[in-house]
């Protein structure tokens, strides 16, 4: 009987899971072209306080004659970053960019030039060196192959040697990992936004829905997942612009401000506004019947997505990064807020 | 599934799947040529210069580039400010676009000394460098050295190259181009100067400095040259970044109707303007502009529209971009409704064209709207003929009577033709074309009387032909291979198919072989092809001797002419009898074939228990049997079958060399030059001899049963079997039921008798164990017991 119980004792503490101590690390993007050294930007970064800065120093498109890959919207500096600033630079890639590049011989000359570019406007980034460098490219199961060994390439690029690399996964990779694959890197960044179909009519939040994204985590996808994953949330809204029913696009600069004018738009569901009249706004022509659906991500959902991501725990203190640091839209979240959010996951 | 079960799908899943891929890529990596996707008659370059990229095809952004293009007007403009004979068009073009800075520091700084001063051979040979070199045209050679500067501001010849922050070095350059422009007396070299500036504040995102520096330095000048519409698109732009983006598309708009060069710019940036046409009509100044904004954005619309084009023309029935705007409208038509309808005929007497559209194939419920499309296009095109305004009525009146041939209103097109006939040489050759069209389709039959004329025809669009290099084949704009194109054309869907259709295979072959030689593919298959792969020995036999005969019309003559030379005959003649099993009569074909010529394999007489393995040379197998060899081999079993009895071996052998010359064996490659993994048997089989046996191997079955039932060896019995039962499984049709199609897997006729009468021999044990139908059969015999 004592054997049972001893047994029994030792079964109940081998179930158990020690508790993980996690110390997650604020960060931010920065996502625009120029670094302007905006006073609330800076404030943001030097209080919340980030403990990096993700850059996106360029993207990478098929060109449009060629359809050959090349950068576009290079980041510059109109004034120098903070000093010791950690920074971590990101390069955007367009998934069509893959479907050029089917021989070695392509591939090793994308591998050479973008490392070579990133090489050279690294040079004038802050801090001591770059540890990590951050790869972003909504893959497909089609181009995961020439995608995976870009990445496999790059580790092999001496300017890679000893620094980190992360690439971003999407919610529907997290879901579908078996046919998504997993990208050869050292880490992960979990993008938690942009997760419904911005692209559909209708009453419905693209950028941040925590039914849509408890279905995509699941209760174990992401504490399985087999790279350690940092976390990134959203801080933006915008307005999207339907026509007869069909996309047309995203209005960055008409806001709740000009939504709230009941002369021009007439309000519908939980966040449609229709036009009332042929209107030419802040320099875009609404035309008369189109809807306006406007995405926003507050601080209570915030703290919900967080609430909702924290209970999956990896062995593993995630950065959590805030996307992004833009004056515009940093005013809808307190700086005390942000820490908050970012506790949540320790 | 089990696991092997689950194997042999994955490896036939993955044999079907890199089949595919083999498929498209021998097929050109799978992509569609943007400039040859659909039958089109119809030359975009007759009228509409200026407008090139413009021209139609949806599968590009862009068709062509502009002609004038903006550095011919440069450098024109730079020939016409020189106003001297001795200063070459070329010589301008080298100095501006290809010399670099240091020449052309020298050439102002000499010019500026005025001295004399010692250049290169090659600097001293340009006319236009010398000039700058006087001390009378300082001005001009400071000017392009300081464009010169500006231009590594502006442009990034190395997109992949870090250039950083450009904004001190572009103010540095604005302030130096400042003084600069305080020397300058001559007003043509002043304009430029105040180009590069206003360029360098817009580059500086300075827009409403961008906008004032125009509103005064270019708001009062009344030109309307490269250089002022440049400025132009420079304040457009600026207005866009200031949020007037209605302002920014009617200046656009102003751009684009005044340099084709800046068409594209200009197109693009009203895009980005989120404007339509009507939008900016409240700035148009007159409907002239107005006409001009119509069709700018029409331009963007790759769907059948007539409302731009009828709009565009009551505004301004002079407008110039009308004939463009009309031939896109053709060119759509073409696409959409023609070429399908083409496919469809062609489809209907067994010829697959390959074309496809966006409707995926022709539907005469769908295509009602591209008929009243068709006809209110032609309605439109008639009045605007009628009422004679357009700037290019010729190409109207042609665009009319090929509207009605599109429409299959062949006496409309002909009364078309006849009434207006036409002067100017580029529309005289679309009329031609057009009315030999006319006159092809009216054809009921081909006769020897038409063909005389046809040959005159194609001797004329001989003389239209655009010389194709040996390393181009397609990725062609029609501006180089429109008759070409139009040529192939006519060969491979009108003249083709006519003779298919009337069960001339002779002159189809002869009409495919001119028209593989001029390199743009002859749809559904070339000369060669149907030679080797389509013809029946009769009708190979029939061509055979008309290649030979003496007495030949000059339209026979001319197409023998182009006829493939090294295609061997014979061959062809023989593997088509081997292909309906008639090995005698392929026998001697065979014979007169020398044997390094002929297919030839090492396993043919190899029974094969699986569908696995290539025909090479094994340690047991080392002899190579031709396939005349085969054929005398085959012609003498038969005869024995002929006497009885016929022993188990005679039969067995039959059927295996029936067996490895199919689909399936390792021997196909003896009757078809290609094995696509895509194909399998099908119901369609059956009504064609060839394709029956070559898919169903009924005959192989047959044998492989007789060889059975003559042995007396259990073992050699059950092999027989087993291979029969092989060729049942071939035929069994596909079924979508995937549940039914695998029952009748299953329950192949031959695994009864081999599982009760056989399950003791070494063969059953050995094909039990690799085949999971039979373990199948045999499982859910057992549970029914």
């Amino acid at each position: 009987m004592r054997l049972f119980l001893l047994i029994c004792i030792t079964l109940l503490f081998a179930s158990c899971h020690p508790a993980v101590e996690r110390h997650p690390e604020p960060a931010f993007y920065f996502w625009k072209q120029s670094w302007t050294g905006n006073p609330v930007e800076l404030q943001y970064l030097r209080q919340l306080p980030a403990q990096k800065l993700y850059i996106k120093m360029f993207d990478v498109t098929p060109d449009a004659v060629s359809g050959k890959p090349i950068p576009v919207a290079v980041f510059n500096q109109q004034v120098p970053l903070p000093a010791e600033q950690p920074v971590v630079p990101v390069v955007f890639i367009m998934n069509e960019v893959w479907a050029q590049l089917k021989d070695s011989l392509a591939m090793a000359d994308f591998t050479g030039k973008t490392t070579r570019l990133l090489e050279s406007l690294t040079k004038t980034l802050p801090g001591k060196s770059i540890s990590e460098i951050q790869i972003d490219c909504d893959w497909t199961q089609t181009s995961s192959s020439p995608y995976f060994n870009y990445l496999t390439k790059l580790k092999e690029q001496p300017f890679f040697k000893g620094k980190t690399i992360s690439a971003t996964i999407r919610m529907h990779q997290v879901k579908y990992r078996t046919s998504s694959g997993t990208p050869p890197v050292d880490k992960g960044l979990l993008m938690c936004y942009n997760m419904g179909d911005l692209r559909k009519a209708g009453d419905h939040n693209s950028i941040l829905d925590l039914e849509t994204m408890k279905a995509y985590i699941g209760s174990d996808r992401i504490s399985n997942y087999p790279l350690p994953l940092d976390i990134a949330l959203p801080l933006f809204n915008w307005t999207v612009l339907f026509e007869q029913g069909q996309y047309k696009g995203i209005l960055r600069n008409i806001g709740e401000t000009e939504l709230s004018n009941h002369e021009l738009f007439i309000p519908q569901g939980k966040q449609l506004f229709v036009v009332k009249n042929d209107t030419l706004i802040n320099g875009y022509l609404l035309r008369k019947g189109s809807e306006l659906r406007r995405e926003i991500t507050n601080v209570k959902l915030l703290k919900s997505a967080a609430n909702l991501l924290a209970e999956q725990k990896q062995d593993y203190s995630p950065t959590i990064i805030f996307y992004h640091l833009d004056a515009a839209t940093l005013k809808n979240y307190p700086l005390h807020e942000l820490q908050e959010i970012y506790r949540l996951f320790n | 599934m089990n696991y092997k079960k689950f194997i042999a799908f994955s490896i036939s899943f993955l044999a079907v799947f890199f089949g595919n891929i083999i498929y498209i890529l021998s097929c050109g990596g799978g992509e569609i040529d943007p400039y040859d996707y659909y039958i089109s008659y119809f030359n975009a370059y007759t009228k509409g210069q200026g407008y090139e990229p413009f021209y139609f095809t949806s599968l590009s952004n862009y068709y062509d580039n502009a002609t004038p293009d903006e550095a011919t007007v440069n450098v024109q403009d730079w020939r016409n400010y020189a106003d001297d004979k001795s200063v070459s068009i070329d010589d301008i073009y080298r100095y501006i676009y290809q010399y670099d800075r240091e020449q052309m520091a020298q050439i102002a700084d000499c010019s500026a000394k005025g001295q004399t001063c010692a250049f290169a051979d090659s600097v001293r040979s340009n006319s236009f460098a010398m000039y700058l070199a006087n001390p009378k045209h300082t001005d001009a050679a400071r000017y392009l050295l300081f464009a010169k500067d500006c231009e590594k501001v502006v442009y990034n010849p190395d997109p992949w190259s870090d250039r950083g922050n450009l904004t001190p070095e572009m103010t540095a350059l604005y302030d130096q181009g400042k003084g600069l422009l305080a020397g300058v007396k001559d007003k043509d070299i002043a304009q430029r100067y105040k180009f590069q500036l206003l360029r360098l504040t817009h580059y500086r995102k300075l827009y409403k400095e961008t906008v004032e520096a125009f509103d005064k330095d270019f708001g009062k000048a009344g030109s309307n040259n490269l250089i002022y519409n440049k400025a132009l698109a420079l304040k457009a732009g600026a207005l866009y970044h200031l949020d007037d983006s209605v302002n920014a598309a009617y200046l656009f708009s102003k751009v684009f109707a005044a340099e084709p060069g800046l068409r594209e710019m200009a197109f693009l940036n009203v895009r980005w303007t989120n404007t339509a046409a009507t939008d900016i009509f409240a700035l148009c100044r007159n409907n002239k502009e107005k006409a001009n904004a119509v069709a700018l954005y029409s331009f963007q619309s790759p769907f059948v529209d007539l409302t731009p084009l009828r709009m565009a023309y009551q505004l301004d029935p002079a407008a110039p971009a009308l004939s463009p705007m009309l031939t896109r409208e053709i060119n759509k038509l073409e696409s959409e409704f023609f070429t399908p309808r083409v496919a469809k005929a062609a489809d209907s007497i067994g010829l697959d064209l390959g074309y496809y559209s966006y409707m995926d194939y022709y539907d005469e419920t769908k295509g009602i709207n591209y008929r009243d499309s068709a006809l209110a296009l032609q309605r439109f095109a008639d009045e605007a003929v009628q009422k004679g305004k357009v700037q290019d009525l010729d190409f109207w009146k042609v665009s009319a009577a090929y509207i009605a041939f599109i429409r299959k209103d062949l006496s409309g097109a002909k009364s078309r033709l006849e009434k207006y006939p036409v002067q100017d040489p580029a529309i005289k050759d679309q009329w031609e074309l057009v009315n030999l069209l006319v006159t092809l389709n009216e054809q009921k039959q081909l006769d020897q009387a038409y063909e005389a004329k046809l040959l005159g025809s194609l001797k004329w669009m001989e003389t239209k032909l655009g010389k194709l290099n040996q390393d181009e084949y397609w990725y062609n704009s029609d501006k180089k291979l429109f008759f070409n194109k139009a040529m192939r054309n006519i060969l491979a869907t009108i003249i083709a198919p006519a003779y298919h259709k009337q069960g001339d295979y002779t002159k189809e072959a002869l009409v495919r072989g001119r028209c593989d030689s001029l390199r743009l593919g002859t749809s559904p298959y070339g000369a060669e092809d149907m030679v080797e792969n389509q013809m029946s020995a009769e009708q190979l036999i029939a061509l055979h001797t008309f290649l030979k005969s003496e007495n030949k019309t000059a339209y026979e003559k001319y197409l023998v002419s182009h006829f493939p030379k090294d295609l061997n005959m014979e061959l062809a003649i023989g593997i088509a009898y081997m292909r309906v099993s008639n090995f005698t009569a392929a026998l001697p074909w065979l014979k007169k074939v020398p044997t390094a010529a002929q297919p030839a394999s090492y396993q043919i007489w190899v029974d094969q228990l699986q569908d696995f393995g290539e025909d090479t040379a094994t340690a047991k197998h080392r002899t190579l049997i031709t396939a005349s060899q085969f054929c005398e081999e085959m012609v003498r079993l038969l005869g024995l079958t002929k006497k009885k009895p016929v022993s188990a071996a005679v039969y067995h052998k039959i059927a295996t060399g029936l067996f490895n010359i199919s689909y399936y064996g390792k021997t196909w490659f003896m009757l078809k030059e290609f094995r696509p993994s895509t194909l399998w048997y099908t119901a369609k089989c059956e009504k064609d001899p060839f394709e029956r046996q070559y898919f169903g191997v009924y005959d192989a079955e047959i044998f492989y049963t007789k060889a059975a039932q003559a042995s007396t060896d259990k073992e050699f019995k059950a092999r027989c079997l087993f291979l029969a039962a092989r060729c049942a499984q071939k035929h069994v049709p596909d079924n979508e039921d995937d549940k039914l199609y695998y029952l009748s897997l299953v329950r192949n006729r031959y695994f009864p008798v081999l599982a009760s009468n056989y399950n003791q021999t070494a063969l059953y044990r050995k094909v039990y164990d690799q085949c999971s139908y039979l373990q199948d059969y045999v499982i859910e015999s057992r549970k029914k017991k």
